[in-house]
């Protein structure tokens, strides 16, 4: 039979008589081949479309099989990233518990209950205690007391209070019956959410820092009784050297009186060695009265001293240079200073002494030229000349430089001390007492005094060091008083 | 001849414990220009005894001037001093101080007392020589005193 494309041929009603029953059956033939024809068609169609659905399903399937192994890739990726984030975070957690578990304080964290959520190496071994499980999720007051737990400075009930941070001494009570003192210093501790779960708190053992402050206060202790002591002897020198001093006055009024009153009355009526017998007797009282004067004026510089006030070394230079007025006519000194010498914290008339005693041995021991003498005056800052204190200070250094005989090295240190003396006295008057009052005042007002000496020159650096041989007495006094 | 225009020796009384003092005293006065008898009591007792001519001194002079170490023993020199000030036939006799006090509380409470001057001893004996002439040229030479003889 044909199948493509089969007309439909017009069927005529009555064609031909013979072919009636042959064309009836070729008609019935024709249209079942049509009918199967259609059915076929429509088979074929209902099988297309079939076709083409399975097609789509099948490419949906496709698709839907991509899509799910590029899931299963993303998952794969995300997988590993998980695992790696995963490693990173265990790496993370092992260095901070390391760090936590290494902190030199004791640490721990609990919360609102009081119960231990986590507690560092430290604050385990402070416990006295060895595993965690002793003491995480247990109450923190059972697990290491203090001394402020149940009371109202407990840091976590302060700060439930709403304190931000804690900061205050506690006693902790470890089992084996020690107390331990610490600081405790305890913050909030905030969960992800931002909200309040307990307190971290960190324990420092200030043990070590509490025997220190008692060793410490002990010795404070040891040196005030010391210092007391020591100024106890210091007065009971002072007084024994006033009243010796004073009381020798007496005796000694007695042998320089009646020496001289025979030098007067029997001058020259006994024989020549009575005389010269007389003459030392007589030079020996006096020298010693002036021996004790002079202790009794050193003693003085302790006993009379006044308070310290503004003092201006412009007047006391006019002072101590209007009592040396015969000295200084008579040598013809020339006497200068520093425009203007400053004003200083300093007992006046003690000040008068000290540039006297400086400004007359000046001259007393000069050389064959006429004395030049100069003082001078400098601030030094932050100079640690000053004895009494150790805070740094700023000091007056004054300088009296002179042009006469000029002081071997050697003796530098011994010109300083009683009665020392480096002439005869037949070279030069004095008994030595006036440098050892120079260095009392000095030291009384905080300050250091001593001595250089100018050998030479003609020095080609400084125009200063024009003048030749001779002496620079240095002192220090601190700008304010000690 | 008016006996009683004569000059006649000033009387002094030295109150001084201290022989060599004393002695001193004596020595210097033996060199004064004005005629003097010095007469000595060595405490505070002795010193009011004469003045008041009581017992061996019945037969004293009054003095025209008094030297009064302050430190004595028995009777203190201010409290000879308050004596004498408080006492009418005594008070107008000058009564120099002389001592070695150099206390600014005892020059004060000397003077408040009404001793007519205070001299501190000096400790040279040339100065001591130069105060005791002093005290002759001032109190018995330059100054009038009062008529004693009463």
């Amino acid at each position: 039979m044909k199948e493509k494309g089969m007309r439909k041929e017009k069927s005529t009603p009555l064609s031909s008589p013979l072919e009636g029953s042959e064309a009836f059956q070729i008609t019935q033939l024709r249209r079942e081949l049509e009918t199967t024809g259609e059915h076929l068609q429509s088979v074929i169609k209902e099988r297309e479309v079939a076709n083409k659905k399975l097609s789509a399903a099948n490419e949906e399937l496709q698709n839907i099989n991509r899509e799910f192994k590029r899931a299963k890739e993303d998952l794969q990726s995300a997988n590993e990233r998980l695992a790696s984030a995963n490693e990173k975070l265990r790496n993370r957690n092992s260095e901070l518990t390391q760090i936590f578990n290494t902190a030199a304080d004791g640490m721990r964290v609990i919360d609102k209950d009081f119960i231990v959520l986590r507690i560092n190496k430290t604050l385990l071994n402070m416990a006295g205690l060895t595993s965690t499980e002793e003491v995480v999720g247990k109450k923190c007051y059972e697990a290491f007391p203090g001394s402020l737990c149940h009371t109202p400075n407990c840091p976590l009930t302060r700060i439930l209070n709403g304190e931000e941070r804690v900061e205050t001494d506690v006693e902790k009570k470890p089992k084996d019956g020690r107390t331990i003192p610490c600081i405790v210093t305890a913050t909030p501790f905030m969960g992800s959410g931002g909200e309040l779960i307990g307190i971290v708190e960190d324990f420092k053992d200030i043990s070590e820092r509490k025997k220190a402050e008692k060793d410490l206060a002990q010795r404070a202790q040891e040196l005030a009784q010391q210092a007391e002591d020591l100024d106890r002897s210091n007065r009971d020198l002072q007084q024994f050297a006033y009243v010796a001093s004073h009381d020798l006055q007496e005796p000694l009024r007695m042998v320089a009186s009646y020496v001289q009153l025979l030098a007067r009355r029997y001058k020259g009526k006994l024989d020549a060695d009575a005389d010269d017998f007389i003459a030392y007797a007589v030079d020996g009282a006096s020298r010693m009265q002036t021996m004790i004067n002079d202790l009794l004026s050193y003693s003085r510089v302790g006993t009379h001293g006044r308070e310290f006030e503004p003092t201006d070394c412009n007047a006391v230079f006019d002072l101590a240079t209007a009592n040396l007025q015969a000295a200084i006519i008579e040598s013809e000194a020339v006497i200068t200073h520093d425009d203007p010498l400053p004003t200083v914290m300093a007992d006046g008339s003690q000040l008068v002494q000290l540039f006297q005693n400086l400004i007359g041995n000046a001259i007393k021991f000069r050389s064959q030229e006429r004395p030049v003498i100069h003082i001078s005056a400098e601030l030094m800052e932050n100079v640690r000349e000053n004895v009494r204190e150790n805070a740094r200070e700023s000091t007056w250094m004054f300088s009296v430089r002179d042009n006469g005989i000029s002081i071997d090295p050697e003796y530098a240190e011994r010109i300083f001390i009683i009665f020392q003396r480096l002439h005869s006295k037949a070279e030069y008057p004095g008994t030595g007492i006036g440098l050892a009052i120079c260095k009392r005042i000095v030291e009384r007002h905080g300050g250091r005094i001593w001595v250089k000496s100018v050998e030479s020159v003609e020095s080609v650096e400084s125009v200063e060091s024009k003048q030749r041989k001779g002496a620079i007495f240095y002192f220090t006094i601190p700008k304010s008083a000690p | 001849m008016n006996l009683s225009a004569l000059p006649r020796p000033i009387e002094i009384l030295l109150v001084e414990d201290n022989p060599g003092d004393v002695r001193l005293t004596i020595e210097v006065f033996k060199e004064a220009r004005m005629q003097n008898n010095l007469h000595v009591a060595m405490d505070g007792v002795e010193a009011l005894a004469f003045l008041r001519r009581e017992g061996k001194y019945a037969q004293a002079p009054r003095p025209d001037l008094i030297l009064l170490d302050l430190n004595l023993p028995k009777k203190d020199g201010r409290e000879v001093l308050a004596e004498i000030k408080n006492d009418e036939s005594l008070k107008r006799i000058p009564v120099v101080a002389l001592t070695t006090s150099r206390s600014e509380e005892d020059i004060l409470k000397t003077y408040n007392l009404h001793v007519n001057c205070y001299i501190i001893k000096p400790v040279d004996f040339e100065q001591f020589m130069g105060v005791i002439k002093g005290i002759e040229g001032f109190w018995l030479t330059i100054v009038k005193l009062p008529d004693s003889r009463t």
